[in-house]
């Protein structure tokens, strides 16, 4: 039975994981100092975790050593970014950022594991490479500024 | 007479798994008939070898295997901010070394609530500068491709002023 697709809630918890590799994230100097490469996605469309349907914060890992941020829904609609002209010039039109539930089914065919929880940050009209990047500088000061929900262990 | 000040230097960590060790800080006596850039970045070169090594979907999202031309992209570009740095009154701090998700080198350096974001590619060297939430007034971009050197010395000074 295919999983039933609802509407992100507002207040709805969103979990980001973290690989413990240090590649995005320096813990070294107290504060946590979070990369931007935190959120990096090919598609320009950060995954993350609905926490209402996990069953627990380590079902949210790939690995049992990866770190959980946490994301608030209203957090991620309230970026404000402007779309931009043919020159790259910011325009007063704004993109629509959003947080949708994109559920992986079983035998996914990109070979995702079944993920019900599975949603994404999407934007429309969809970013330009110049435009994510800033996108990506917000999540990761949003998410920085709450520190871990759960740490990266040392592997 | 040699011509020399002193630098104080500050070292991120290096290697896979370290971010909890603590930095190493070093004094290094600049002689301006000499460049030091080799030994004040072989620490970070360090941490290239690390990023040049990292699998394609090294952080389980799809990320690419970083660019190698773009790593010796990096390093070269990192010589020259270096340089860049040594022209402004503010010692120079290695950054954090990562790779976005079609493998350009990432350089990050954060000084609260400023934090500066460089990106290298094949194609261009541009720059993220962020000083607050809002993205569209309290975020802005631009390139080094002109003259790195003179270039990165500016936002260096707006990194640490």
């Amino acid at each position: 039975m295919p999983i039933l697709v609802t509407v992100v809630d507002d207040g709805e918890d969103l979990i980001r994981r973290i690989p413990a590799d240090s590649n995005c994230y320096d813990s070294s100097h107290g504060a946590l100092r979070l990369s931007s490469t935190a959120f990096n996605d090919r598609e320009r469309m950060p995954s993350v975790d609905r926490r209402r349907m996990k069953a627990s914060l380590d079902d949210c890992k790939n690995h049992p050593t990866d770190g959980l941020l946490l994301l608030i829904t209203n957090e991620v609609r309230a970026i404000s970014l402007a779309q931009t002209d043919q020159k790259g010039k910011p325009t007063s039109d704004l993109h629509k950022i959003d947080v949708i539930h994109r559920p992986i089914e079983a035998g996914d065919a990109g070979g995702l594991p079944a993920n019900e929880a599975h949603s994404q940050v999407e934007s429309t009209p969809a970013q330009s490479e110049s435009r994510f990047k800033k996108l990506k500088e917000a999540l990761a000061r949003i998410a920085a500024k709450r520190g871990w929900l759960v740490s990266p262990a040392q592997s | 007479m040699i011509a020399a000040r002193k630098i104080a230097y500050s070292y991120p960590d290096v290697g896979s798994g370290s971010a909890t060790q603590s930095n190493t800080a070093a004094i290094i006596l600049r002689n301006e008939d000499f460049d030091v850039s080799p030994l004040a970045l072989a620490q970070v070169k360090l941490r290239f070898d690390d990023i040049k090594g990292l699998a394609p979907n090294w952080d389980g999202f799809g990320s690419a295997k970083p660019d190698s031309r773009a790593v010796e992209l990096a390093v070269s570009a990192l010589s020259e901010f270096f340089r860049g740095a040594a022209l402004t009154p503010y010692g120079w701090s290695n950054p954090h070394v990562s790779a976005n998700e079609s493998g350009g080198i990432v350089l990050e350096w954060w000084r609260e609530p400023r934090k500066l974001t460089v990106y290298v590619t094949m194609a261009d060297i541009s720059y993220i500068r962020v000083w607050g939430d809002d993205v569209e007034t309290e975020m802005d971009e631009g390139d080094l491709t002109g003259n790195p050197r003179l270039e990165f010395g500016s936002i260096w000074s707006w990194l640490n002023s």
